[in-house]
């Protein structure tokens, strides 16, 4: 029984740190820069609409055939007016996300406007889309608006809040690395598949930037590339290893301590950005590698921030 | 008793969003063995498993596939069933397959219109030669729509090429007809044996 209770209290414990809200702000600053680039893109390019309105106003969506038809088109009609009225809905939220003004309500409405805009048209919802409300969650949790904030002024700056939102982030996308790459079961991505995967994927006009049809001159080294991304992915699950050997670096080990000697962490996130970087330049993914790398500030605690970051004026 | 009850929420999301992330599979359907990628997949793992002498036919491979994929996508389909509505209208989740099986048979969007009684392309991804409206065609939320609907149109097919071919015929007034679908065709890795068959898919024509 002392033993449930002392494992209790750790868990505890483990939630109840807190730190500095910087890492935190920071991250949604970036976060909604990038959604509101992505909606920018939508309205430049004229597709709140089909995107977004039902088949009667020009839509692509079979909204009306969907069981449960969602909230957007139950509540109102199916007018111009809705689509353009949550996409309006969405900007002003993502703006006030980025300002941090009511940070938490600017949070869950973009959060929920956005699910319901999923809602309407599923295939035009993305991975990210899906990983970007996961964070907006936290972020609505979170102490996000406690600096570099309107909040922040209004309400007054904090020296610390909880730290378990950001833990969580580094969590959410070690699983979705990690997860991803467990389920690559197809044989391309394998050695006895000949790591042909990301030569295949770069031949598909719908994924890949460019032409790539030269690209088999150079073959070994999108084998080269499919190893790294499989073996950047599957070490994400042990990477969290380096968080908690980090967290208990007083406490004994050789694995710890060589852990923390060569600081795996950064190794890394250093492929993890070149993926990103790479994927950028060959692949039509939109905001996925830029959304994704907005999230890698959560990876550092707000100690680790250049000094002048972390000064300012604050309240306990 | 604050951070009691927080620890204990966070524990409860962790397992539910710990499910959530397994990869046990959504859901399981024969007509999915039935497309080429899978064929072709299937057919690689019976060479695997063959050459190591595990001797296996690509039936035995796809109904082994189904009864434990049926039974581990009911399990997940269970054990989140009461937190789905939360799912949805959160948009939350988790669902991290991303190129867990790199299409084999991409699929090429083509645009095209009817002038002088011969069609013309105008749009075909990737090609510099058509390139009407590709910035449009290549954003992320419009590549999903057609891109979802490459193994069976829904009707979010049909009104994508409705309204393309009405873009299409206000732009090229002296078109007559606009024509929207599909070139599939197979990419091989090298060293393979090359395929350079295409396949002309779910066109649609739309008079003017």
């Amino acid at each position: 029984m002392s033993g449930l209770r002392a494992r209790w209290a750790w868990w505890v414990a483990l939630w109840s740190h807190r730190e500095s809200p910087r890492v935190l702000a920071l991250i949604r600053i970036l976060v909604a820069l990038v959604l509101l680039y992505d909606f920018a893109t939508v309205y430049a390019l004229d597709l709140v609409l089909p995107l977004w309105g039902t088949p009667e106003i020009g839509g692509f969506g079979d909204v009306r055939s969907r069981t449960p038809v969602p909230e957007l088109y139950r509540w109102f009609p199916a007018e111009p007016a809705t689509p353009w009225a949550a996409f309006s809905v969405m900007v002003v939220s993502l703006t006030s996300l980025l300002v941090g003004f009511l940070t938490p309500v600017a949070a869950l409405v973009a959060l929920f406007t956005s699910a319901q805009l999923a809602e309407v048209l599923p295939l035009a919802d993305r991975g990210i889309d899906l990983m970007l409300r996961n964070v907006l969650f936290l972020l609505a949790l979170s102490g996000a608006g406690r600096v570099w904030a309107v909040d922040a002024r209004l309400f007054g700056e904090k020296a610390e809040v909880p730290a378990w939102p950001r833990h969580l982030l580094v969590l959410q996308v070690l699983v979705m690395y990690f997860t991803a790459g467990i389920q690559k079961s197809a044989l391309s991505w394998w050695p006895w598949g000949d790591w042909s995967a990301l030569y295949i994927v770069l031949q598909d006009p719908s994924i890949a930037a460019w032409k790539f049809g030269w690209l088999d001159r150079v073959y070994p080294l999108t084998q080269l590339a499919t190893a790294a991304t499989m073996a950047f992915e599957l070490l994400a699950g042990p990477m969290l290893l380096t968080w908690w050997f980090r967290a208990t670096r007083t406490r004994p080990g050789r694995l710890r301590a060589l852990f923390n000697r060569l600081d795996l962490r950064r190794w890394w996130m250093l492929v993890g950005v070149g993926l990103h970087v790479g994927i950028a330049a060959t692949m039509a993914l939109g905001i996925f590698p830029y959304a994704m790398l907005a999230l890698y500030p959560a990876f550092f605690h707000p100690d680790e921030l250049p000094s002048r970051w972390v000064r300012g004026r604050v309240t306990p | 008793m604050r951070e009691h009850v927080r620890a204990a929420l966070i524990a409860f999301a962790l397992l539910v969003h710990g499910i959530a992330a397994s990869p046990l599979p959504k859901s399981v359907r024969r007509a999915q063995f039935d497309t080429p990628i899978a064929k072709e997949e299937i057919g690689r793992w019976v060479h695997l498993l063959t050459s190591v002498g595990i001797v296996t036919t690509h039936a035995e491979i796809a109904e082994a596939s189904i009864t434990y994929g049926t039974a581990l996508a009911d399990l997940r389909t269970t054990l989140l069933g009461p937190f789905r509505p939360w799912f949805r209208i959160s948009g939350t989740g988790q669902a991290w397959g991303l190129f867990t099986f790199p299409d084999t048979f991409p699929h090429q969007l083509t645009v095209e219109i009817e002038r002088g009684g011969t069609w013309e392309r105008i749009f075909a991804g990737l090609d510099d030669d058509a390139t009407w409206m590709r910035t449009t065609l290549a954003y992320r939320r419009v590549r999903g729509v057609y891109d979802g609907n490459t193994r069976k149109p829904a009707k979010s097919y049909d009104n994508l090429a409705n309204w393309l071919a009405a873009r299409a015929l206000a732009d090229f007034p002296d078109a007559t007809a606009a024509r929207i679908g599909f070139v599939r065709f197979h990419t091989k890795a090298p060293g393979e044996p090359p395929d350079t068959e295409q396949t002309v898919k779910f066109q649609r024509v739309v008079p003017r």
